[in-house]
């Protein structure tokens, strides 16, 4: 998978158990480095035993652990702010959600090679939208979940988010449905279209 | 006549905040040039300031064409390219296309930050809402953004990658037992010296009897005496030599800046004196004892790696053969080397089986 995904988990990891814990997590994947490069893409085996490790070493499930990899990516500040990329995609959760197929055309702007998966928002009803995500990559429905719901966050909407993988044309199709809490808008945190004072 | 349009077809009439939301940095002038309608994105650009009723050139200085004086010009000048700049702070430049309007007549302009759209948004705090959702230069912004992350991202993997390597590097020279430099560094110094043209002094350190220290004490003691004679040797030379491990117990040293081919001497007999004090090892005490054999470029006319090699190969030899514990000089064209051992004072002049190696007790 690509570097900036596995630099994530390794962010995550780092900060919420430690160095060690980290390193320990790595060893029981058998993986020798302990740095992933955001820049370079590596084998996706990589990723697998990185998760089950993590897995074991932790005792949490494998969703929980890619929904707060999905969290971190977006609200780790790093030199690749993704949440600063993402929020140049509308003002509001609501056309966020809308044009997240946008998304993905300005991801491969950016890097060609960050694969992501395919994304089609239909809305079901005044407060819904059920967003489906096609993926050559089966069992990832859990981080997009942990994505979305820290960019709902970050422009201050409350949701109540639910996640479902099911089959289609042999390929895993993960529908994310999200349902907006009425009159809970909240302070949107700050976004301006070029950062400034940094 | 345009291609989107039959003849006798109604033509579209756009209501101001339609016009607003279309084209936000759209202008409007009337045929005397004065403003009649600016987009709300302008209107920003220019808060606390008043556009609409203002004459063009007095709030932007043309650029494109350049000597625009009236609005017609704006159309003509350069087939309807227009660059116009804000005559107050912040000074932006935009750029556009000037049509005619036919009714009621004047001149439209829309307008565009163009490439500096990312000073445009930080001087002026432009938001997302400022753009039509057609305008692509919020992704012009993301990508400008995107692309600084990832040359920061690929500067700092670059300089990651030039300091593995220069591990890697120093890795690949050294000897890992002993931590001094490896048989491969030892060879490329010693060709790199040669190529410069450099004077220096060869030791050729050879550990006697060490076979029987691993025999005796097992190989971690050998280990330990092979790190005490490498520390040995690492202090008796200088930052500029070179010592290096070239083999099982076998030790090499390039001393440079060392003058005449005699002051490697007091080198080779500093190093036996720091040996000859037995070491701990375990339980038991052992005597260290080296031979050394030395030579030094000034003896040649044209220095060659083999031959300094085999001449120093050789006073090492003569150091053994004479009782070793002892160093041994190479002196070409006489029938003698010059030798001394540290311990063994006793005046008594070593018998040679090289003639070309004399041997002088100190």
């Amino acid at each position: 998978m690509h570097g900036v995904f596995n630099r994530a988990m390794e962010a995550f990891f780092i900060r919420s158990e430690g160095e060690a814990a980290w390193a320990a997590i790595c060893r029981g994947a058998d993986i020798r480095v302990t740095r992933f490069e955001p820049l370079l893409v590596y084998d996706d085996a990589i990723t697998h035993r990185l998760l089950e490790a993590a897995c074991i070493a932790l005792g949490r499930p494998r969703e929980a652990l890619l929904e707060a990899v999905g969290e971190s990516l977006i609200e780790t500040p790093s030199t690749f702010s993704l949440r600063r990329l993402l929020r140049f995609g509308g003002t509001s959760f609501v056309e966020f959600v809308q044009t997240l197929e946008e998304v993905r055309a300005r991801a491969c702007l950016a890097l060609p090679d960050l694969e992501l998966p395919h994304m089609r928002a239909e809305r079901t009803g005044l407060q819904g939208f059920r967003l489906y995500l096609t993926w050559n990559r089966p069992g990832f429905g859990p981080l997009f979940l942990g994505i979305l719901r820290a960019m709902a966050r970050d422009y201050g909407t409350a949701v109540h988010l639910r996640h479902d993988a099911r089959i289609v044309g042999g390929q895993e199709q993960c529908v994310i449905t999200i349902l907006l809490l009425e009159g809970t808008q909240r302070e949107t945190a700050d976004f301006a279209l070029v950062e400034t004072g940094s | 006549m345009s291609a989107g349009s039959l003849p006798g077809e109604a033509r579209p009439a756009l209501g101001r905040s339609a016009l607003g939301a279309l084209m936000p940095m759209h202008l409007w002038l009337d045929r005397e040039g004065t403003i009649r309608g600016a987009g709300p994105t302008l209107c920003r650009m220019r808060s606390g300031m008043r556009l609409i009723g203002r004459p063009v050139f007095e709030v932007f200085e043309p650029r494109l064409p350049a000597d625009a004086r009236l609005p017609a010009d704006l159309v003509s000048g350069a087939g309807g390219r227009v660059q116009l700049r804000f005559r107050a702070q912040p000074r932006t430049l935009l750029r556009g296309l000037a049509v005619p309007v036919t009714r009621p007549g004047g001149v439209f302009i829309n307008l565009s930050p163009g490439i500096s759209v990312a000073a445009a948004v930080a001087d002026h705090a432009l938001t997302l809402r400022d753009f039509a959702p057609s305008d692509p230069s919020v992704d012009l912004l993301y990508l400008i953004e995107a692309h600084a992350a990832i040359l920061a991202e690929s500067r700092s993997l670059n300089q990651r990658l030039a300091e593995a390597r220069a591990e890697a590097e120093q890795m690949a020279a050294t000897d890992p037992l002993t931590g001094l430099r490896n048989r491969r560094a030892f060879d490329t110094e010693l060709a790199a010296l040669l190529r410069r043209g450099e004077d220096f002094g060869l030791l050729h350190v050879d550990l006697d009897d060490f076979k029987q220290v691993n025999d005796t004490l097992g190989h971690a003691a050998g280990d330990e005496v092979l790190r005490h004679v490498a520390a040995v040797l690492a202090q008796e030379t200088r930052g500029r030599d070179l010592a290096a491990r070239v083999g099982g117990d076998e030790f090499m040293l390039l001393l440079r800046d060392c003058g005449q081919p005699e002051a490697v001497v007091p080198v080779a007999e500093r190093i036996l004196a720091r040996l000859d004090p037995p070491l701990r090892l375990g339980r038991s005490e052992w005597r260290v004892t080296a031979s050394i054999g030395g030579t030094h470029t000034l003896h040649y006319t044209r220095p060659e790696p083999d031959k300094l090699l085999r001449d120093a190969d050789h006073a090492l030899y003569a150091s053994k053969h004479a009782g070793r514990a002892r160093h041994t000089l190479f002196v070409p064209d006489r029938d003698t080397a010059q030798s001394g051992s540290a311990n063994d004072r006793r005046g008594k002049g070593a018998s040679l089986p090289a003639p070309r190696l004399q041997s002088t007790l100190p």
